[in-house]
């Protein structure tokens, strides 16, 4: 943590970052990760009737031991976190994309522990509370919005050099 | 340094034993039923093979009608042998797209080899394992349609053509095989001229040298030669299909149209989470295309690929990549991830370079066994998706019924039976498939000039009559009052119509899960009269 404390630009950055994932904590209905809806025991049940006879003792470990149905919501909340088709239509426009990826990539060269804490933080946050939520994922926001004003920096400067040229 | 070559063989040849079985064991089982995709190429094959037309009385054609679809026919000539030494089978129809993916195999194998991106001795094997066992990799392997060996014969192309700008040359034997490639499957046609100009422009300086000149000379003869059936079908209809987003009424919903096709097909949710694809024909259940945990490896990937993309394998690799899934989203209104299989390799690719650079950081000792714990885990979720919850859950989109409805037509040979096909108005080609029809008969009912007319995409009725069944919407009026046998869903014929109109059910076919697909009623043409 010793970055933080010489770096007044990134400590912004991560006092921003929580106070997103504050609000992102406060406008999400949390996943419960073992209860299940009414539609989804359902479900659960007609999956177990569907394995072979053989094999329902693992059906009972991929259906429905609790540690599975964790398991699987984790990882749905995890992978929705990287939703490009959302993100960058529904929050912001698609042109952003342009400079977040080489933002994101330029800034990770340059401060590779900085960029992974302010990705992971927020990426966590939503793997654990889900996706349900009013305003989306707002506490990945700054760090879009940080990365492509970064990314579209390093198109400017080339394009001065370019024409400098 | 050749036992330690020996040894990677052994070791690709044990994970080719491994695809094998997963592609290969009860191929004419899982999937359960023919899809009507694969029931009109083999139907098709059939007409072929038997009659040297296809199933409209056409000759050999550049471009098979289908549904409309005028899809690149290499894939149907290819499969006659299959049918001529197996019969008319599911197997036969899929067969070959195993053996193709098997060839992908050593083609991604290959590819990070030769790529020069790579420093890991382990990474090629590994990339073949995960080519080899991806979810979406082995569902295509398994079904009888062009769209595998479209993707695999490009990449296949697109290998060669590496293989020579790496030494400076330009490959006539790559540009022959993505010439071909587009006479596989629709995305490939659009693919590989884009390919092939970005290829052009960005290795000029490689292509473009007076070493090469004779090189180039003969690559573009090869080019136009191979060239010539698209070059007859573009100055037809047949050739300008599967473009729908040139369909929208505005520039702007074009572009926000193809935008958020791509933006879908090259996320990393729809890649290692939920499918985005509505079409549940083309999907198991509960799987990704990759499993989810790839999805590590593959973002490390990106930031590797940004990193060396000054390099010339890092330029092949990002073309290769950006440009494979445009004809996907110039084609329509919905996502097909079918669309988009040429971005297979190059993503397989692309996860390779993550497990690369993971390699550089742990030791191989450290990670393998982590990596194999991954695999088998993964290998225990597809089992479950594929062989346990997709017969069950899906065998109705892969028109589950129209076997077991062709057995039962065969079994009553002097009764009419009257299907409805208001809600699948292409299941006519499986039960021509399943009751082998005649091709020679069924050819009679089109006319020559339907015949002549056969790329401008004539119209048809959409009502079919061959054997003993027609194929159309019941007529309640007329259909009631003759002795025949009405066969719908649940949607065509209630319980209350059965009552009134004295039908009497006499069979009704069930999907593996329980659930009644087809109700089969026998009409009483007397009764009806006499209460009337």
């Amino acid at each position: 943590m010793a970055w933080l404390r010489y770096n007044f630009l990134f400590f912004s950055a991560f006092l921003l970052t929580l106070t997103l994932m504050f609000i992102q904590y406060k406008d999400t209905k949390a996943t419960g990760f073992q209860q299940l809806t009414e539609m989804e025991k359902i479900g659960q049940l007609r999956r177990m009737n569907e394995y072979p006879p053989a094999a329902y003792r693992l059906a009972n470990y991929i259906e429905k031991r609790p540690e599975a149905v964790i398991y699987f919501k984790l990882e749905k909340n995890f992978i929705d976190s990287f939703d490009l088709l959302a993100l960058f239509t529904e929050y912001f426009p698609p042109l952003v994309l342009l400079f977040f990826l080489p933002g994101y990539f330029a800034a990770i060269k340059a401060f590779p522990k900085q960029i992974l804490v302010l990705t992971a933080l927020p990426i966590a946050l939503l793997t654990a509370i889900g996706h349900q939520s009013t305003h989306g994922p707002i506490s990945l926001f700054g760090l879009i919005i940080g990365v492509s004003i970064y990314g579209m920096m390093i198109f400017i400067r080339r394009l001065s050099r370019q024409y400098e040229n | 340094m050749k036992i330690k070559l020996n040894f990677a063989h052994v070791l690709l040849l044990l994970i080719i034993l491994v695809a094998s079985f997963l592609y290969f064991y009860k191929i004419g089982e899982v999937p359960n039923s023919l899809s009507d995709d694969e029931a009109t190429v083999g139907y098709n094959a059939y007409s072929i093979l038997t009659t040297g037309k296809d199933e409209f009385g056409k000759a050999f054609p550049l471009a098979f009608r289908f549904f409309g679809a005028y899809t690149p026919p290499l894939y149907v000539y290819l499969v006659i042998p299959f049918i001529k030494l197996f019969g008319l089978t599911a197997s036969s129809l899929r067969v070959l797209s195993g053996i193709v993916t098997l060839v992908g195999v050593l083609v991604i194998y290959r590819f990070v080899r030769k790529l020069a991106l790579f420093s890991s001795p382990a990474t090629a094997l590994l990339a073949a394992l995960i080519f080899a066992t991806s979810p979406w990799v082995i569902f295509y392997a398994r079904i009888g349609y062009e769209v595998t060996f479209g993707y695999l014969l490009y990449s296949l192309g697109a290998l060669f053509v590496w293989d020579g700008l790496d030494r400076r040359r330009l490959s006539t034997l790559g540009l022959v095989l993505l010439s071909l490639s587009t006479y596989v499957a629709h995305a490939e046609r659009y693919l590989v001229p884009l390919f092939l100009l970005l290829i052009f422009v960005a290795f000029r300086q490689e292509i473009f040298i007076p070493a090469n000149r004779n090189r180039l000379r003969a690559g573009l003869i090869i080019l136009l030669l191979t060239q010539i059936p698209n070059f007859f079908l573009m100055t037809t209809k047949a050739f300008w299909v599967k473009n729908a987003v040139f369909d929208n009424p505005s520039l702007t919903v074009m572009v926000n149209d193809f935008v958020s096709q791509l933006l879908t097909y090259l996320s990393p949710r729809a890649l290692f989470g939920i499918s985005p694809d509505i079409n549940l024909q083309h999907t198991a259940p509960e799987i990704p295309l990759f499993y989810s945990w790839l999805i590590i490896p593959f973002l490390i990937g990106l930031y590797q690929i940004y990193q060396k993309v000054r390099t010339p394998g890092g330029k092949f690799l990002l073309i290769f990549l950006l440009t494979a899934p445009i004809p996907g989203a110039f084609s329509g209104h919905f996502i097909s991830i079918q669309r988009v299989l040429p971005m297979m390799v190059p993503l397989i690719l692309i996860i390779a370079l993550g497990l690369d650079f993971i390699l550089r950081k742990v030791k191989l000792i450290f990670f393998l066994p982590v990596f194999f714990l991954l695999t088998a885990f993964s290998l225990l979720l597809f089992w479950r998706s594929y062989w346990v919850l997709f017969p069950k859950e899906r065998a109705a989109y892969w028109s589950y019924g129209v076997e077991q409805l062709s057995e039962i037509v065969k079994s009553k040979p002097e009764t009419t039976f009257v299907i409805d096909t208001a809600r699948a108005p292409t299941t006519y080609i499986g039960f021509l498939f399943y009751l082998q029809y005649p091709p020679a008969e069924y050819q009679k009912q089109f006319s020559s000039d339907f015949v002549k007319s056969y790329y401008a995409n004539p119209p048809l009725s959409g009502n079919y009559r061959f054997a003993n069944i027609e194929l159309r919407p019941i007529e309640w009026k007329r259909d009631i009052y003759v002795e025949q046998i009405l066969v719908g869903d649940e949607l065509t014929i209630s319980s209350d119509q059965a009552k009134e109109h004295f039908l009497e059910r006499v069979f009704e076919i069930r999907d593996p899960n329980g659930k009644a697909l087809l109700f089969g009623y026998q009409t009483n043409p007397q009764k009806k009269r006499l209460n009337r």
